[in-house]
């Protein structure tokens, strides 16, 4: 099972935040966008930038800049929407990232990956997978369930199910069945 | 289509029949003498048997036909209606159902066979009780159901049908076979069949594989034209099938037969004035009919058939009335749904491209489009409607199960079954109102010997009612139990740390039910521990965009409400802009859309209170309220909208206009967040947040 591992080839869609380099599994991309109108989200959670459209879905874009709690940016011609798989509570969705910019598909094998350290980091460490080290340079591997299923973000779900009272409806009386035309 | 859709086809319309055998039993059991539950249940026994058998089907077939026999001998009332009859009725349509899912169930299978054969011999007829499971049809014992005179002994009036059966040629390909539905219907009561060879190509055109004839059949029974149509169910869609009562008088005086011409005029076969003409030419009417070269010998023999039947056959006419209907895989319309929301949205980039254009032709079309696109959404849309009495009469074995599980005596009441509701609802809420049954069974409704002492009937009642209530559908599940304990309730829930001790009103205790995992039961029971599963149900009706509430009387019982929107998919909007982005209101909540002026303002701090010819409404300010940025102008537009009793106007930058739109659920986080409940796509590809404004009323008033 190691040997298999040391000679796998990994790819990771490699990406760049305030001057940093990151990277996510490429099995986890779905594709990468580059930047649409974003329209906002009335949410208490600013990193939740908002929703864009992707060929007829609705998908949720988060700012990884405000969710690391870095510097915040304009944004560039650069600036793209990786947009990521996730399965949550048994449901498969998308999730849009907000990057300053895509810097393509880094190749390496097992073996130039580092387990992350256990300190020095600016990020939360569980949410790093590994650290690849490539050509000298270092670039921090993210786990996209755990940097999207982070409890912060879903808590405005817990949220809205705590402030419930019994009757607490998602719509009001907002559907018809046949609109008045 | 091909030989597998087919079988599909058969499993849903077997299952279908299956729902209805099971409800007719349940039914039954309550009014033993409804003979016409009985022919229910065996038409459609006998119906799965018969087209079993034709798909292929043989072990269904074989085993329905040993439960058709036992319905049969209760038909002819040989056999009394008791609960042992109803048990057996309801085993078998869970071993059918079984068998349809492909399990053999051979040992539940054997164990009905030998049940029903046990009564057989408990009547003490004369011929031999042996009945194996490989049995042929024809040598059961309880041979009813193919004798031709069957009819006879019932006291339904008979009737002659003409049924014109005209297959498509390639229907054989489907690996139909005819034969086996001429049979079926023999079993029916007399019948004369005749083919008709007219259309038989010559023999260089011929094609071996297909099939040319067509048949007039003649069949005097006591069954309903349902029952016949039923016959043809699997092969309706690929031919040509008439089924229409022949005229009787109530006494078979010669007289009043129809003659010859008649029926071939009926058959539309000859014309009126031909018949006249024939007429005159003095001769036996079907040979001169026949020399005439008008009508093949083979038609005027079916018309003597006909005529032939009539003329035996006293009887009362009955009056029919049929819907004609389809049957659609539901897949294939939630496809079109979509596909008319995809057209929504082309209509509606269509509509913003044509306000700019300089041509007026243009702007015409697409306002005739948008008209048309409104029509076909509006259709399609009540395709979908479907009445509440299906899914609600499933309940009744539930409930009937539940009885016998937990000892109790339970009655269930329906009421408003014929609500119509978004089929796709309809199912969602299958699981929830199982829950909740459950719920009130098993926790509600008290022993029978409990509810004597507090002066109550032996048996428990849960009522099942639903009703329209304008855009919603409120379904209410009432009993008559014990009610919430809000006591134990209360302590529970402080003791598992989900509730502050010192509150202390009740609807937000009674709430708690709804947590995970709440339960107060004492042990759990095999149907349910309270609150297993009402966690559930909430979650399943907040998915639909419904709410949930609770009532409960100490002593007198529990009422679950559940206020569901009647559809899903598309509603009609009103379009605003506030900083610089589109929001959608639902249209039907909007009375009219006002200019926030001096004139209008009355009070408030802040001016947000106006007075609207005598009325004061309050103002919510949107920016406020979705957190955006920027101030209004000198004067905002207000769109006076109104929920649950409540009016207020809303502070929007500009109102674009109305627009219909296609709802696009929103996903994980985005899902829960207040305010908003869907987003839809705009004609320019944006993202339209749709304003839940029931929620954002209630935040600003709680504030």
């Amino acid at each position: 099972m190691d040997d298999l591992q040391a000679t796998m080839q990994l790819q990771f869609l490699r990406f760049n935040l305030a001057g940093q380099n990151y990277a996510f599994d490429v099995l986890k991309v779905h594709e990468v966008l580059s930047l649409v109108k974003i329209t906002p989200l009335p949410s208490s959670m600013d990193f939740l930038s908002g929703v864009i459209n992707l060929r007829g879905s609705v998908i949720p874009v988060v700012d990884l800049r405000k969710k690391f709690g870095m510097s915040e940016a304009e944004s560039t011609v650069d600036s793209s929407i990786i947009i990521v798989d996730l399965v949550h509570e048994g449901e498969e969705t998308m999730i849009g990232a907000l990057v300053d910019a895509v810097k393509g598909v880094l190749r390496c094998e097992s073996k130039d990956l580092e387990p992350p350290p256990r300190f020095g980091m600016k990020l939360n460490t569980h949410i790093v997978q590994a650290i690849a080290k490539k050509d000298g340079d270092f670039v921090v591997i993210l786990d996209t369930e755990k940097v999207f299923s982070d409890q912060e973000l879903w808590l405005i779900r817990e949220q809205a199910a705590a402030d419930s009272s019994i009757g607490m409806p998602i719509a009001g009386d907002q559907t018809q069945d046949r609109p008045a035309t | 289509m091909n030989f597998e859709d087919s079988n599909g086809l058969f499993l849903e319309e077997a299952r279908d029949l299956l729902a209805k055998i099971e409800n007719s039993l349940v039914a039954l059991e309550k009014q033993p003498g409804d003979k016409e539950l009985v022919n229910e249940i065996f038409r459609g026994l006998h119906t799965i048997k018969g087209s079993g058998a034709m798909f292929g089907f043989q072990k269904v077939s074989d085993f329905t036909h040993h439960v058709e026999n036992l319905f049969d001998e209760v038909r002819n009332e040989k056999v009394s209606i008791d609960s042992r009859i109803i048990d057996i009725g309801l085993r078998s349509t869970d071993c059918i159902s079984l068998l349809l899912d492909g399990s053999d169930a051979g040992e539940e299978r054997k164990g009905i066979i030998s049940d029903i054969a046990r009564i057989g011999e408990e009547k003490k007829k004369p011929e031999g009780r042996e009945e194996g499971e490989k049995e042929p049809a024809g040598q059961s014992p309880f041979a009813g159901e193919s004798n031709p005179t069957a009819g006879e002994s019932l006291d339904a009036p008979t009737q002659v049908f003409r049924i014109v059966f005209k297959p498509q040629p390639q229907i054989l390909h489907r690996g139909v076979k005819i034969e086996p539905l001429f049979q079926e219907l023999s079993g029916l009561g007399i019948c004369h069949v005749e083919a008709l060879c007219r259309d038989i190509p010559d023999l260089d055109q011929l094609d071996p594989t297909a099939l040319y004839l067509s048949w007039i059949l003649t069949l005097s029974t006591v069954e309903s034209p349902a029952s016949i149509r039923s016959v043809f169910m699997f092969v309706e869609d690929y031919s040509e099938l008439s089924v229409t009562p022949v005229e009787m008088e109530n006494n078979a005086e010669e007289a009043t037969v129809p003659r010859l011409g008649e029926i071939l005029v009926n058959l539309g076969m000859i014309k009126p004035n031909e018949v006249e003409e024939i007429r005159a030419a003095q001769k036996l009417f079907g040979e001169a009919a026949i020399d005439s070269g008008r009508v093949s010998r083979e038609q005027v023999d079916a018309a003597l058939a006909e005529q032939a039947i009539v003329r035996t056959a006293t009887m009362e006419r009955e009056v029919h009335k049929e819907s004609a209907t389809v049957r659609v895989r539901k897949e294939k319309l939630d496809n079109l749904i979509d596909l008319v929301g995809e057209l929504v949205i082309l209509q509606a980039m269509l509509e913003q491209e044509a306000k700019g254009a300089a041509s007026g032709i243009f702007g015409t079309i697409s306002e005739n489009l948008s008209r048309l696109t409104a029509d076909l959404r509006d259709s399609i849309m009540s395709i979908r409607m479907v009445q509440l009495a299906e899914s609600f009469a499933s309940f009744q074995r539930l409930v009937r199960d539940l009885a016998a599980q937990l000892g109790k005596e339970l009655r269930l009441e329906i009421s408003g079954a014929d609500t119509e509701l978004d089929k796709n609802v309809i199912e969602l809420l299958k699981d929830p109102l199982v829950h909740i049954i459950r719920n009130s069974a098993d926790h509600g409704i008290e022993l029978p010997e409990v509810r004597e002492k507090a002066g109550k009937p032996r048996a428990g009642t849960i009522s099942l009612g639903a009703r329209q209530v304008g855009s919603r559908v409120e379904i209410t599940i009432a009993d008559d139990g014990a009610g919430l304990n809000i006591k134990k309730i209360r302590e529970r829930a402080v003791e598992r740390k989900l509730l502050d001790p010192t509150v202390t009103d009740e609807t937000r205790i009674m709430a708690m039910i709804f947590e995970p995992g709440f339960s107060t039961a004492e042990k759990t029971t095999g149907v349910s521990g309270r609150g297993v599963g009402m966690d559930v149900v909430k979650r399943n009706i907040e998915s639909l965009r419904g709410e949930v509430s609770l009532r409960s009387e100490p002593g007198r019982g529990m009422t679950v409400t559940l206020s569901i929107p009647l559809t899903l998919v598309i509603i009609e909007g009103l379009l605003v802009l506030i900083a610089g982005h589109n929001y959608v209101v639902t249209l039907s909540q909007v009375e009219e859309c006002v200019d926030l002026t001096d004139s209008v303002r009355v009070g408030g701090s802040d001016g947000s209170i106006i007075n609207l010819r005598g009325k004061t409404i309050p103002v919510i300010s949107l920016r406020e309220a979705l957190k955006l940025p920027g101030n209004y102008g000198e004067t905002p537009r207000l769109v006076i909208v109104s929920s649950e009793g409540t009016t207020v106007g809303l502070a929007v930058d500009k109102v674009l206009g109305r627009k219909q739109v296609v709802i696009k659920p929103l996903s994980g986080a985005v899902k829960r967040i207040k305010a908003i409940f869907g987003a839809t796509i705009l004609g320019d590809g944006s993202v339209a947040l749709i304003l839940d404004v029931t929620e954002i009323i209630k935040t600003r008033t709680s504030e």
